[in-house]
């Protein structure tokens, strides 16, 4: 098994390259402060100033390294992502069980919750959340898992609907387990690869959502170096001073790229109806 | 009468029917699955259960074993009710089941061992205990101890089986439903299968109710035989009453598909049927397999024939039960 899975990685050249792009993103996150030449929030009276050796991305209009500014906005972008990750993990995983397990009345509503949560445009629902509890990082994070739970109930809830019929399920039903310990010893476990898929999949679009999130001004606030809001500041200079937008630009690419990458190999390695 | 009746068979139903609702209509559309059915099953003995796809076999048995509600009346095990929630803790471990697909019979994440001692572990066993009993189990079912610790992908379907029959036994339960246990095995592992579980009847004195559309099995295993069309019993008597005396067309038909085992055979009275079951949705007018009969008179398919006794023991739901020449 073990031997597999190691000639998979070896054979799979995108699943290499997203586990570099991804440990790349780790690695600045854990050593931001000593990767960055200045801090997040270092003024200087060079404004706008070009690349040069002592701002390699340039500064922005209050004379803040760029650079800098990216390097530590990687840290709200991944924690942004990871904690919206969690809790719609949490969210949908649960719904998707309690759905597919007990099935009739309780099914139609978590369905139909599920299909109209869907049916909203996240962006302008999770924008919505924001403007209502207030704009910061964990706002954010708690809008984009509220808007975006409902693929997990789905797949969960199929996969759910499938493994209860089994005849392991339904011996462990003879011999006396009750449905709390038939879901959580029989049920959960089978849905392990499925939830990790999901969960590396999902981490991508949630830290581009925390972007936009950003870029509209929703996000963490000033002089947080969240990378939509560089981004947006950036605009309006794209003509003198392109490197403002341009270096968080590249790094939102980076990052969901490697995770990308890295999902669509995880679920590859994991999900056996994919194996030749 | 009814009552000492009762106490005499391990598993008794009066009437018991299982109506599925179909979703397209909302009132009054269900597929009868189970119609009716009045069945006893007696200590110790062996109750084949025979009847095409889609007869009601696995729905009787499921619900048997509790796992699906009843629509109607209720199961009767060693004269208590199944859905009784009362009986609920003490009836779970006097019933086992073996399921056909052995590869879906064991959770695919827990070793053999684990899989093995949940079911002690639920009904209060301690873990030495478990120990104990687990390792005497898979010796009296030639489990070896080195399997114990594999997980269910890295047995053979035989193996599987066994792991399957061995957890379904643990509690030492009085009836033992197996449903096509044999169907998914090689011929050959078949057969070993098959002794394993009449040696353990014996020792065990377990009573058994066998599910299988495999008629050479369950002439072989059982001491009474059901035979189910569309819900209903058939027919139902003693092993030798259906194989050489069946007094129902149905099982004439049925046991005429079975190739005969010797050439002299070949020129024995056959009689196969054509044409499918008839749709369970919706009220049936008279005998069920009416439609299929070759003997079918006015009568069939107006009247809904009753349980008639052909010999002791031996009844058969047709309006010329022993009367018909085949």
């Amino acid at each position: 098994m073990r031997k597999e899975k190691l000639r998979f990685i070896l054979n799979n050249k995108m699943f290499i390259i997203g586990s570099i792009l991804f440990f790349a993103v780790v690695l600045v996150v854990i050593f931001a402060p000593l990767i960055a030449p200045h801090t997040y929030a270092e003024q200087s009276s060079m404004r706008l100033a070009a690349p040069c050796s002592e701002y390699p991305f340039g500064t922005d209009q209050y004379g803040r390294c760029i650079f800098s500014r990216v390097i530590y906005g990687s840290r709200i972008a991944l924690s942004v992502g990871i904690v919206a990750v969690i809790i719609e993990t949490l969210i949908g995983v649960t719904l998707g069980i309690v759905a597919g397990y007990y099935g009739k009345a309780i099914d139609k509503i978590v369905l139909f919750i599920t299909d109209t949560t869907w049916s909203i445009p996240p962006i302008i629902l999770a924008m919505a959340i924001v403007l209502m509890m207030g704009s910061s990082a964990q706002n954010v994070a708690i809008a984009i898992a509220v808007v975006s739970w409902a693929q997990f109930t789905k797949i969960v809830r199929a996969k759910v609907q499938s493994l209860k019929n089994l005849s392991y399920i339904e011996a462990a039903k003879i011999y006396g387990e009750t449905d709390l310990s038939i879901i959580l010893r029989y049920i959960l476990p089978n849905l392990v690869s499925t939830i990790i898929i999901l969960a590396t999949l999902a981490l991508p679009s949630a830290i581009l959502s925390t972007t936009s999130m950003g870029f509209l001004g929703l996000g963490a606030q000033q002089p947080q170096p969240d990378w939509g809001m560089i981004l947006s500041d950036g605009i309006q200079f794209i003509k003198n001073a392109p490197w403002i937008t341009m270096a968080p630009g590249l790094a939102i690419v980076w990052t969901v790229l490697g995770f990308n990458l890295l999902g669509e190999g995880v679920k590859e390695m994991l999900d056996p109806r994919l194996k030749v | 009468m009814q009552d000492s009746k009762a106490s005499a068979a391990l598993v008794h139903t009066e009437h018991l029917k299982k109506y599925f609702p179909l979703r397209r209509n909302k009132e009054s559309a269900f597929v009868r699955a189970v119609d009716d059915v009045s069945l006893d099953i007696y200590q110790g003995e062996t109750l084949g259960l025979v009847g095409e796809s889609g007869s009601g076999k696995t729905t009787l048995a499921k619900m048997i074993l509790g796992l699906l509600q009843p629509t109607e009346s209720t199961i009767y095990i060693s004269g208590r009710d199944v859905w009784d929630k009362r009986n609920k803790k003490e009836l779970r471990s006097s019933v086992g089941a073996v399921f056909q697909d052995p590869a879906s019979s064991l959770n695919p994440r827990s070793s053999i061992y684990r899989s093995l001692e949940r079911p002690l572990q639920v009904n209060g066993y301690s873990k030495e205990d478990a120990r104990r009993l687990i390792y005497e189990t898979a010796e009296k079912i030639n489990i070896g101890r080195e399997l114990l610790t594999r997980f269910p992908h890295e047995l053979s379907g035989g193996q599987q089986q066994r792991v399957s029959i061995a957890r379904a036994i643990l509690l030492k339960p009085r009836l033992l439903v197996l449903d096509e246990p044999t169907s998914a095995l090689d011929v050959s592992v078949q057969a070993q299968t098959l002794n394993e579980l009449l040696n353990l009847q014996q020792e065990l004195d377990m009573t058994y109710l066998f599910i299988t559309h495999n008629l050479s099995v369950v002439r072989y295993m059982s001491d009474r035989i059901c035979v189910m069309y569309g819900g209903k019993v058939m027919e139902i008597g003693k092993n030798a009453d259906i194989y050489r005396d069946c007094v129902h067309p149905y099982t004439f038909s049925l046991l005429s598909s079975v190739p005969p085992l010797h050439p002299r055979e070949r020129n024995r009275k056959k009689h196969l049927l054509s044409g499918d079951m008839p749709s369970l949705v919706g009220e049936i007018q008279g005998c069920r397999f009416a439609s299929r009969c070759r003997f079918c008179r006015d009568i069939c398919s107006q009247q809904e024939p009753e349980m008639r006794e052909a010999a002791e023991g031996h009844f058969a739901a047709c309006h010329f039960a022993g009367e018909l020449e085949f």
